[in-house]
């Protein structure tokens, strides 16, 4: 009669949780929600904006109360070339026109793509919302491109996200502790 | 210094969950060849791994500081804008980091770096019996792993996944990771790293192994290079760097996918083809007697009656 010990069984069970959690971390900071590493949802692509165009994008996808990133590559409508030397306004208003607007001036060093124009902007209530961009260049060149924003209610964090964690952690763990216990009825 | 080159070189992506995961990898890595290395040392033991070999550490953080300046450089942060730079990007991902990371043999090394009390645990994962293992056999045999490059390799240039991958972050993160998953499978065959679960293979096999990856990634660059019209049209929203016009811009891509991700293979290729005929050579060739002799043959390699 042979029966695993408690020793080997924890060591073993120990292990594979040790793998499961850290295959857990490491799908977790992988699979972030909206990370910053690009820019969010294309809400503009290639907008004219007198002699300009914009490609604007907007983040969190989808947009919740809180802090709004609104973020617009500018380049000249004639040969697509980048501007990076502009002075660039933010607006925020809601569409039905209750509620105050909001301004920001929109700055290179939010991003970490230096080409990109951001803006950060807080909206408290949620609702339909008209945001403008006007950009002035160097030589005193203006224009302005506008897109309607979706603001939801901020629920939290989204549990959708977990699943794909929860389904490795079965895969890895499920299995193994079946073994482990199966083994351990036959030698017994 | 010009206003957009500095705009571009300042463009970088330092991402926590990137770091963490480049820096553990890194240090338990080390911590295992330093623990292997002091044993060798000490005891005298000869051991198969050529420990002291230096050019196993070198390799795996050449492959990790790779790995790092593809995800977080600028390579990364304008891949959005200039296909050209989301090539270099994939062709880091695919065909330089996996066999540097691979020729360092990281999984005994870093089963070396774990405490004293999870190293055979978590050995045993993969011991002869065990289920891990026979998963593992099962779904990576060479045959699988090559179906799944071409379908992860070609899935991603189809235009709807590309730009889908673009707008978002999450199939961005997605594309990567299966990208360098299945890269990672292909090279363990051609390089041998452990954990051995697979009948090694010959050298000939390897050869051929390597140049069955020419075509997937010849096809795809000649498609993208010889494209007469924009295929990823998220490019077109954007602001062209340096004059390049989107066409360019793909051309170049289509030139780096075709040009350099087949050089690789190739060169991996006639490495391989270089050692099989130097063990080859080594050999001990035949005595004279036995084969020239009139007696023994009357037509090369054909016995006289």
């Amino acid at each position: 009669m042979k029966r695993t010990t408690p020793g080997k069984f924890n060591k073993r069970a120990h292990a594979s949780l040790l793998a499961a959690c850290m295959a857990a971390v490491i799908l977790l900071v992988i699979f972030q929600p909206a990370s910053a590493h690009t820019e969010g949802k294309m809400q503009l692509s290639a907008e004219p904006a007198g002699p300009f165009k914009m490609t604007v994008f907007s983040s969190p996808d989808p947009a919740v109360t809180g802090d709004i990133h609104i973020a617009a590559l500018i380049f000249v409508a004639d040969d697509a070339r980048p501007v990076l030397d502009a002075d660039v306004l933010v607006t925020v208003e809601p569409v039905d026109g209750e509620g105050p607007s909001q301004e920001s001036q929109a700055v290179q060093g939010y991003s970490e793509n230096k080409l990109l124009f951001e803006a950060i902007i807080d909206v408290s209530a949620p609702g339909l919302y008209e945001v403008s961009i006007a950009v002035e260049d160097a030589d005193g060149q203006s224009g302005q491109a506008s897109f309607e924003l979706e603001v939801s209610p901020d629920e939290g964090f989204n549990w959708l996200y977990i699943i794909p964690v929860i389904i490795v952690v079965l895969i890895v763990v499920v299995p193994i502790v079946f073994r482990m216990s199966r083994r351990g009825t036959s030698q017994v | 210094m010009d206003p957009l080159l500095r705009a571009t070189l300042t463009s970088w992506d330092w991402r926590v969950e990137v770091i963490f995961v480049l820096v553990f990898a890194g240090t338990i890595y080390l911590l295992g060849w330093w623990r292997v290395r002091q044993r060798t040392i000490s005891k005298q033991v000869h051991s198969r791994w050529h420990a002291k070999a230096i050019w196993r550490p070198v390799a795996y953080l050449g492959g990790l500081l790779i790995l790092g300046i593809a995800l977080m450089s600028p390579i990364d942060v304008l891949a959005s804008q200039l296909f050209t730079f989301h090539m270099i990007q994939h062709v880091l991902l695919v065909m330089i980091v996996p066999p540097l990371l691979l020729l360092a043999n990281p999984l005994p090394f870093s089963i070396w770096g774990l405490p004293k009390s999870l190293r055979s645990p978590a050995g045993s994962l993969l011991k002869r019996d065990s289920m891990v293992r026979h998963s593992l056999q099962r779904i990576t045999g060479a045959g699988l792993v090559w179906m799944a490059f071409v379908i992860v390799y070609w899935g991603w240039h189809d235009p709807n996944a590309y730009d889908l991958a673009l707008r978002n972050s999450f199939v961005h993160d997605l594309e990567h990771i299966t990208f360098f998953v299945v890269s990672v499978l292909f090279w363990w065959h051609v390089t041998g790293a452990g954990p051995k679960i697979h009948r090694p293979m010959s050298q000939g096999v390897r050869f051929a192994f390597l140049l069955s990856a020419v075509p997937i990634t010849m096809l795809a660059g000649l498609a993208i290079t010889f494209s007469t019209e924009p295929i990823y049209k998220y490019y077109e929203a954007m602001p062209r760097l340096w004059g390049l016009s989107v066409m360019d811009d793909q051309r170049i891509a289509g030139v780096i996918m075709w040009v350099v991700g087949s050089m690789m293979y190739l060169v991996a290729a006639l490495i391989i083809a270089a050692r099989w005929l130097q063990k080859e050579e080594a050999k001990p060739s035949l005595q004279k007697s036995a084969w020239a002799t009139e007696d023994t043959l009357a037509a090369p390699g054909i016995e006289a009656k």
